[in-house]
């Protein structure tokens, strides 16, 4: 008897054109572990996960979340089954403030009636409160009190990462997907988001899944790594293991003379 | 006399502001400039004239009907005519809503035919003596009820989760659908709420001119507003539409004759000219 698996890929292809971007890709996150997935540019890391989100339709196989195939989905329907994602060039809703932007992280947890709404009465009112309480904590785990009020415009382009993150988090996800969070962030913002992914694992109890670059934080904070080229997996196991595998080694640094 | 006018240009900017108001929301949400506005405009009107005078159905009833059929058919035209069109560039789009102009003209000519028709929409003119000024009873209305639809705009926008999306929406598509937001039913509603706002518009200028298959060519006019306010605001399309309204009317007494039709052009001109993001315009910023 297999343990029913929380998160799993099983034979996902995709082919843009020509180009076979993804060729039955496999991989399984367990609950409660920081998995990276890292690759040379073009490996099809972050496709992955804009198949898991549905931003892209799969040409074949399947995405089971929790014991369901959540690759049927709409692609609007995918937050409420508890996954939230970030973008590696930030997608946020650039004149609203930085509030606005968390709030609509909630969005859809909002269960009132449009009645209700525009007289902001009774049940719309607690709800609000709720969802400002805790919108709140997030933006003091994230050190974004001074931003709070600020549109998106006008805020330094390593806060935007943060506030995306926030906003993901907002959706009180149980598995969070994270497109290279470290890229274009200095160094220290770079560890900051170091101990915010532990703390986010820790304390929040989220399951993440991340593409990145940065070799260090991969070493640092993952507990699992999925190394792939040209759409294929070429080797999984601890991060430690998967830098040393042969495989990796010639993907990254190219053959031996 | 110039408190006159400034009334009755006050009540035709509200109309403009209306159609300019259904052409923002309409923009802002799917990127579409419906040139068919003004049409979907006078089809509001002559539904309403329908359902009023020809089957007799008492009053509130009657507006009630008509806003119902109005917010059914802006879903019909969304979903039949440019839903399949997602994807393909807007300016295919625009000139799908261009042709839904022309047709719903011809189709409308065919039902109703072609004359002219006197329609009060229910409301009373007489003359309304306020501070020393003679003004006309429908005027008020009209600007009453603007004020009152701006007003559940205003509160459905940003109280309302369904407003709340349309806005989000409109600002990042991708980020929305990842927020949960069904970008096809925002799509659906936004029509159905633009061709509400075009019809209570029809209903409410029927009286000041005439009911006619061609009246849909004031939203014409509703275009400068839109721009004057800035394409893409809100405010700016109610702050245009009455700018467009009253110095109309201003111009119709004070400036020879045939100023009054052109008054809306040269705005429009002076417009782009000296500030083409209009008085609310953002200025879209891209990063590089």
């Amino acid at each position: 008897m297999r343990e029913r698996q929380f998160f799993s890929v099983q034979n996902l292809s995709i082919r843009f054109g020509g180009i076979q971007a993804l060729k039955d890709v496999s991989l399984e996150v367990k609950p409660g572990s920081i998995h990276a997935l890292i690759g040379p540019n073009g490996a099809g890391k972050t496709t992955i996960l804009n198949c898991i989100s549905r931003v892209y339709k799969a040409d074949g196989g399947t995405v089971v979340f929790k014991g369901e195939d959540v690759s049927r989905l709409k692609p609007h329907q995918v937050v409420s089954r508890g996954i939230s994602r970030t973008f590696q060039n930030i997608e946020l809703f650039s004149n609203m403030t930085v509030m606005d932007n968390i709030l609509l992280g909630r969005h859809s947890k909002r269960q009132t009636s449009l009645l209700n709404d525009a007289l902001f009465w009774g049940k719309s009112q607690r709800q609000e409160m709720q969802f400002r309480e805790r919108v709140e904590e997030i933006i003091d785990f994230l050190d974004l009190q001074a931003y709070r009020n600020l549109p998106i415009s006008r805020i330094p382009y390593g806060v935007q990462k943060n506030v995306e993150l926030a906003r993901a988090l907002a959706a009180e996800p149980d598995l969070l997907l994270l497109d290279e969070p470290s890229s274009g962030l200095n160094v220290e913002e770079t560890q900051d988001l170091a101990f915010w992914i532990e703390d986010i694992k820790e304390d929040f109890g989220i399951t993440i899944l991340l593409v990145e670059h940065d070799m260090r934080l991969v070493m640092d904070v993952c507990d699992a790594a999925t190394a792939f080229n040209y759409g294929s997996v070429l080797a999984y196991g601890t991060p430690a293991d998967v830098v040393k595998d042969p495989e990796v080694v010639k993907a990254y640094l190219g053959e031996e003379g | 006399m110039f408190w006159q006018m400034i009334v009755s240009g006050l009540a035709m900017g509200c109309i403009y502001a209306l159609i300019a108001l259904g052409f923002v929301l309409i923009y802002k949400a799917t990127e579409i400039v419906n040139f068919a506005q003004g049409d979907i405009m006078m089809v509001g009107a002559f539904v309403a004239y329908t359902t009023l005078i020809l089957f007799h159905v008492p009053y509130i009833l009657a507006i009630l009907m008509t806003l119902v059929f109005m917010a059914l058919f802006g879903m019909v035209i969304e979903r039949v005519l440019l839903r399949p069109l997602i994807g393909e560039p807007v300016f295919a789009m625009i000139m799908v809503t261009l042709a839904v102009g022309i047709l719903l003209r011809s189709v409308a000519g065919m039902i109703w035919g072609y004359e002219t028709y006197r329609f009060s929409a229910g409301m009373v003119d007489q003359p309304v003596r306020f501070a020393g000024v003679s003004l006309s009873s429908i005027h008020l209305w009209i600007m009453g009820v603007t004020v009152i639809l701006i007003g559940a705009l205003y509160f459905f926008f940003n109280r309302t989760k369904m407003g709340i999306s349309i806005e989000a929406t409109s600002q990042n598509q991708l980020a929305a659908f990842l927020m949960g937001i069904g970008v096809k039913r925002v799509f659906s509603n936004i029509w159905a709420i633009g061709a509400i706002v075009a019809a209570i518009a029809g209903i409410l200028l029927s009286p000041i001119q005439f009911l006619n298959y061609n009246m849909g060519y004031i939203g014409l006019k509703a275009f400068p507003a839109a721009v004057l306010g800035g394409f893409g605001s809100v405010p700016g399309a109610i702050v245009g539409g009455i700018i467009i309204g009253v110095s109309e009317s201003l111009a119709g007494v004070y400036l020879p004759g045939g100023f009054k039709e052109t008054t809306a052009w040269i705005i429009l001109i002076i417009v782009l000219l000296i500030r083409p993001e209009g008085i609310f315009g953002i200025q879209q910023q891209k990063r590089v």
